[in-house]
């Protein structure tokens, strides 16, 4: 890992490790949010906040922690930024607060952020950890945009709330791709797309 | 043992760190949160209620029957509130909260603001507070197409609003008959609650404190109104 600039360790969280669609993590929130675009942004946002604030201070805390109580002490850091964010888009986000609903909370148990405290954060610099947090949280964001418009798209006839496919379509939409197996079909269809690409 | 007293301090010191952030952040936020709920139901109101120009939200009463400080909250959330909108003084209108319970997944939490003559009241509206219907089925309770029905709608004399399927005036939405019940029963619930209240509400401007013992639990419905539509309606 040496030899990485850090220029690759925020972009590689595109598509090279993509936390969603290539290693596959973080797949509960990406699964249950991503019924419209919104919410897509929302937990997305979230998530970076969350991810370079814990990589920050797991950084930082770094040669402070003993290796046999590190995953504790991870977790009461990731659990309390979560918490931060839950109660800060409560006040000043109600609705956005209510439509993801107990999604806000479960990020603690969001296995992308653990695992880059575990695997980066604890082993790099402040520098590298916090753009690596922004590069996989916005990596992650991305791919929750993806699976969202997807399924807004054919689901609502909408992105964003705007209707693109006419009155028609809305009025009898894709239905069961805004349900729980839509979740499952997009991300499967986008996945199976990406490996497609990438071997070409 | 130099090595356990390390874990126990360091992790002692963090949960510190976080107690201290989370305590500022819990400072900063209190009043914005407290503000957003509150908005939210006085939006409801407003939305469902003619022109007031009270705080109905602080002259609520909680309908029960026994005191709700000994109930479990989740009891407690789902007892019905009402709030009794004035304008000058005089009461304008009702609005209900009421929880039914037979929506397709659960809870369908409504407000229902009524207003006129309680025993023939016209309905405003409702708004759905919160829900868990079907996306895209159950979620068009909140669509102007289904909604728009209730809108200064006349309570029928008859005494039991229902949709067409169970003989009634309301059309369902389609696919989403059962949801569509859950409307028509929070509106008969709510005019049950509005013909047993309002007397009281109308002369009592000031806030009394809630509950009195004498309030309607559904058992406590007179039998000419709401209970024949509640059974009806759940078939």
């Amino acid at each position: 890992m040496a030899d990485t600039t850090l220029s690759q360790v925020f972009s590689r969280g595109f598509l090279k490790e993509n936390p969603l669609f290539v290693l596959l993590l973080g797949m509960c929130p990406a699964l249950a949010v991503t019924s419209t675009v919104m919410n897509g942004l929302g937990m997305g946002a979230a998530v970076v906040f969350v991810l370079t604030c814990s990589n920050l201070s797991v950084s930082l805390l770094r040669k402070v922690i003993p290796s046999a109580v590190r995953i504790p002490a991870f977790i009461v850091v990731i659990a309390s930024f979560v918490t931060v964010v839950d109660m800060v888009m409560e006040g000043f986000a109600p609705e956005l607060h209510e439509s993801l609903g107990v999604f806000i909370p479960l990020i603690v148990v969001n296995c992308v952020i653990l695992a880059r405290a575990e695997a980066f954060a604890s082993k790099n610099p402040v520098l590298g950890a916090v753009i690596d947090g922004l590069g996989m949280g916005l990596g992650f964001t991305f791919a929750l945009v993806v699976v969202s418009a997807f399924r807004e798209l054919l689901g609502s006839g909408s992105l964003l709330g705007i209707n693109l496919l006419g009155q028609g379509f809305a009025q009898s939409p894709v239905l069961v791709m805004i349900l729980p197996p839509g979740a499952f079909l997009a991300l499967g269809l986008i996945i199976a797309g990406l490996n497609k690409l990438r071997r070409a | 043992m130099k090595q356990e007293v390390r874990y126990v301090v360091v992790l002692t010191l963090i949960a510190a760190g976080a107690a201290a952030l989370l305590a500022v952040v819990n400072q900063v936020t209190a009043d914005p949160i407290a503000q957003a709920r509150r908005n939210k139901t006085l939006n409801a109101l407003k939305q469902v209620l003619p022109e007031f120009d009270n705080a109905p939200d602080q002259e609520m009463r909680v309908v029960s029957d026994v005191d709700p400080q000994t109930m479990p909250a989740s009891q407690r959330d789902r007892l019905p509130v009402l709030f009794p909108a004035r304008m000058g003084g005089e009461l304008v209108g009702v609005a209900v909260r009421v929880t039914d319970p037979s929506g397709y997944s659960g809870d369908v939490v409504y407000m229902v603001g009524l207003k006129g003559d309680p025993a023939a009241p016209t309905v405003v509206a409702y708004d759905v507070l919160s829900h868990k219907e079907t996306p895209g089925l159950g979620t068009k309770l909140k669509e102007p197409a289904f909604q728009g029905q209730f809108q200064n709608l006349a309570y029928p004399a008859s005494g039991d609003l229902k949709v067409r399927k169970d003989g009634g005036t309301i059309d369902a939405i389609t696919g989403a008959t059962i949801s569509s019940r859950t409307a028509t029963q929070a509106v008969n619930r709510a005019v049950a609650l509005f013909r047993e209240r309002a007397a009281e509400l109308a002369a009592a401007p000031e806030a009394a404190p809630e509950p009195e013992a004498p309030a309607a639990a559904p058992e406590a419905v007179p039998e000419s109104e709401a209970p024949a539509a509640q059974e009806v309606d759940r078939g």
